[in-house]
């Protein structure tokens, strides 16, 4: 059975993209982060509040690698985009 | 070794990515400072034309907004362009004297998620603030306004002008900032009004002041950096200003216009103004070329421009200052 995780940008960030890099800034931290390549593509995904499969899944569409480590990839990013309090996950 | 935001930093000030942007919102004030630059015609922006602002500047690649005024919380709007502003997702802070934070709005200045508000305290007692701010009673609710920010855990600093007039309690403004636990700027720097009248300036510490509240602040200091280029001020290249009425300047303090964003896009001012492309230039100041001073100098284009006429010229004050500081470096290492 599939993840129903909800991954959704903290709204206490301000952001911009800024040609192939992403400046992100959290509010709580005060910490300005970038994100570049797959990173900023995932960014640019969460626009819109998203189902972490069907973000992984994206990301294995786009991307050339084994679908197993795009999987283990993403989910270790998006745990250390959730402890910078870049975005939350919920469920 | 360099980081990824030293090189990203580097690569916004080559493509000149106007990264942070100050925007006056409005020329009202509810008090008089005696030292203010600010052309006193109450213009302003509406929240339409702040939303059109946006649009360009977000298009442009700026993330960090300043809002200023006049006294932004004279606008009854305020909290609908804050909030807009947060979705869309640029970095917001205020500078404000903080008379109009009060225990109504605190909530609400809570919520739209302000990265730091400034509040400007010109003296470490009553009497001394309120005089320079023309209006009596400011100095409590400006205390107020920073202990109520303090309590909702907001980031605040406190922002004092340093001048003739509260020369004698600028060690107590920064006692009274410690005991408040907030961080203090101390800023020796008057401007000329937009308008070109000097009169403000005689408010301007005299060279005595100066020197003793560099050698103050430098207590800790072993030697200036050498200064690389003329032109290291980030005005012009990934900072902009924006006026009441929409006129694009380089900086606050450097007012050649390059625009108005109500007749052209603001990318479009930004990318072809004739005057910015020479700031970016990074050309020598000639008249500075050979100048001994040049390790302490701290030249700023737009007081150059404002006092002396000319942003590629020299700056009498930053010649003083140089001295100054010159003066106090060369002492401490002799001793």
């Amino acid at each position: 059975m599939g993840s129903v995780k909800r991954i959704v940008r903290n709204n206490q960030t301000a952001w911009q993209q800024v040609e192939e890099n992403v400046i992100v800034v959290t509010n709580q931290t005060r910490k300005m982060h970038i994100l570049q390549g797959i990173g900023g593509r995932i960014w640019e995904l969460l626009e819109n509040s998203i189902n972490q499969d069907e973000l992984i899944e994206n990301i294995q569409n786009e991307y050339d690698a084994p679908p197993w480590q795009i999987q283990e990839d993403v989910e270790r990013f998006l745990k250390e985009l959730s402890e910078k309090t870049m975005i939350e996950i919920i469920g | 070794m360099k980081t990824i935001w030293d090189k990203v930093k580097q690569d916004l000030k080559q493509k000149a990515i106007p990264l942070n942007v100050l925007i006056e919102l409005t020329r009202k004030c509810n008090v008089n400072c005696c030292h203010c630059y600010n052309f006193k015609d109450n213009a302003e922006l509406s929240f339409d034309q702040v939303k059109k602002i946006a649009v360009q500047l977000r298009r442009a690649g700026a993330l960090f907004l300043s809002l200023t005024g006049g006294e932004v919380f004279t606008k009854n709007d305020i909290f609908d362009i804050c909030f807009y502003l947060r979705k869309m997702s640029f970095d917001l802070s205020i500078f404000t004297n903080g008379t109009l934070i009060d225990q109504n709005n605190i909530n609400k200045i809570q919520d739209i998620g302000l990265s730091e508000v400034g509040i400007s305290i010109q003296g470490s007692s009553a009497e001394t603030h309120d005089k320079i701010v023309g209006v009596k009673g400011c100095f409590g609710k400006s205390i107020n306004a920073i202990k109520l920010l303090k309590s909702k855990k907001i980031p605040v600093n406190l922002k004092c002008t340093l001048m003739k007039d509260n020369f004698q309690e600028y060690k107590q403004v920064m006692e009274l900032a410690a005991d408040l636990e907030v961080p203090c700027i101390i800023d020796p720097i008057i401007s000329p009004k937009d308008d070109g009248t000097k009169d403000v300036l005689k408010h301007r510490l005299d060279d005595e002041q100066l020197f003793s509240f560099f050698e103050n602040q430098l207590s800790q200091v072993q030697a200036f950096d050498k200064v690389e280029d003329d032109f290291t001020c980030p005005a012009g290249i990934v900072m902009a200003s924006i006026s009441a009425n929409g006129d694009v300047y380089p900086c606050i303090q450097l007012p050649e216009k390059l625009g108005n964003v109500f007749e052209t896009d603001f990318k479009d001012i930004w990318t072809n103004s004739v005057f910015l492309n020479k700031m970016r230039k990074n050309h020598k100041i000639k008249a500075c070329a050979d100048c001994r001073l040049i390790d302490y100098c701290t030249r700023c284009p737009g007081l150059a421009y404002l006092e002396d006429g000319d942003a590629f010229g020299i700056s009498s004050i930053a010649c003083l200052n140089a001295a100054i500081y010159e003066k106090i470096i060369k002492g401490k290492t002799k001793k």
